[in-house]
């Protein structure tokens, strides 16, 4: 996979970014505001530090954050508001976890969760322990470790189509 | 890698605002106070490494393009409460509210 920002692709607010990360080399167009810059890097992955979230309509609801430090990286996200559970709690339980950052979260910003399909019967599972919080407020992201075991880092989750969101699936 | 040895009451400073006290030593176990500003988030390692393995996890573990979207819908297939349903291009909007 490649990716490249074209100078010449900006336009409008808008840039175009080359992938390979679907399946063949094509262009996707992002908005400018799409784009986000984490100052302290995702664990496990040092040295990316600006990422770009691509919302394409064929792959609703999943969203993919491609970092255009290292080609190589793009990692599936879901946003956490399409789970079925608490969310207000959810997104308080990351505010406190996230005190002191000196960037409060901000009401216009989202929450996602990586997404990993697993090798043992290819069930979904997302990390409700670390979220990923992007701001487009102030084009930051970051993501947030929650040590609360309540969390799960490898939460399954199962399509509800009368809710049209993710139900969790509970481990027994 | 800068190695240190303490004993017990004594510590070390890490910049001007970061101090970390050997507490206690009892056998191999040593308990660490750490005083830092709260903008320093302070973790377990093993913790971080876990959450480092499943990022990485996640990219290695991507299905290529619209695969994954038909993975999702089979997440319904006889696991959820409801029958599946179709993905619809609204969904991709739910996200904004968290």
């Amino acid at each position: 996979m490649s990716v490249s920002t074209a100078s010449d692709g900006q336009s409008q607010g808008r840039l175009v970014i080359s992938t390979l990360r679907f399946g063949s080399a094509e262009e996707v167009v992002i908005f400018a505001s799409h784009l986000y810059t984490f100052v302290d890097p995702l664990p496990g992955l040092p040295d990316n530090h600006r990422f770009a979230l691509i919302e394409e309509e064929r792959y609703a609801p999943l969203r993919w954050m491609q970092s255009l430090d290292d080609p190589l990286i793009c990692l599936p996200l879901l946003p956490a508001a399409l789970l079925e559970f608490d969310t207000e709690k959810y997104r308080a339980r990351i505010t406190a976890a996230d005190e002191g950052s000196g960037d409060d979260l901000g009401q216009g910003g989202s929450v996602y969760l990586v997404t990993r399909q697993l090798q043992d019967g290819g069930k979904l599972v997302v990390n409700l322990m670390a979220p990923i919080y992007l701001d487009p407020g102030n084009g930051t992201g970051r993501q947030v470790i929650l040590q609360d075991p309540s969390y799960s880092l490898r939460q399954g989750i199962v399509w509800n189509a009368r809710s049209r969101k993710f139900g969790l699936v509970c481990s027994s | 890698m800068l190695i240190l040895s303490r004993r017990h009451g004594q510590g070390i400073r890490i910049g001007n605002s970061i101090r970390v006290t050997v507490v206690a030593i009892d056998g191999q176990v040593a308990r660490l106070g750490i005083e830092a500003p709260a903008s320093c988030k302070i973790l377990r390692d093993e913790l971080w490494e876990l959450v480092a393995d499943a990022n990485k996890d996640a990219i290695s573990s991507a299905p290529i393009g619209g695969d994954f979207a038909r993975i999702i819908q089979g997440t319904a297939s006889g696991q959820g409460p409801e029958e599946a349903g179709p993905l619809r291009s609204q969904d991709s909007h739910l996200g904004t509210a968290l």
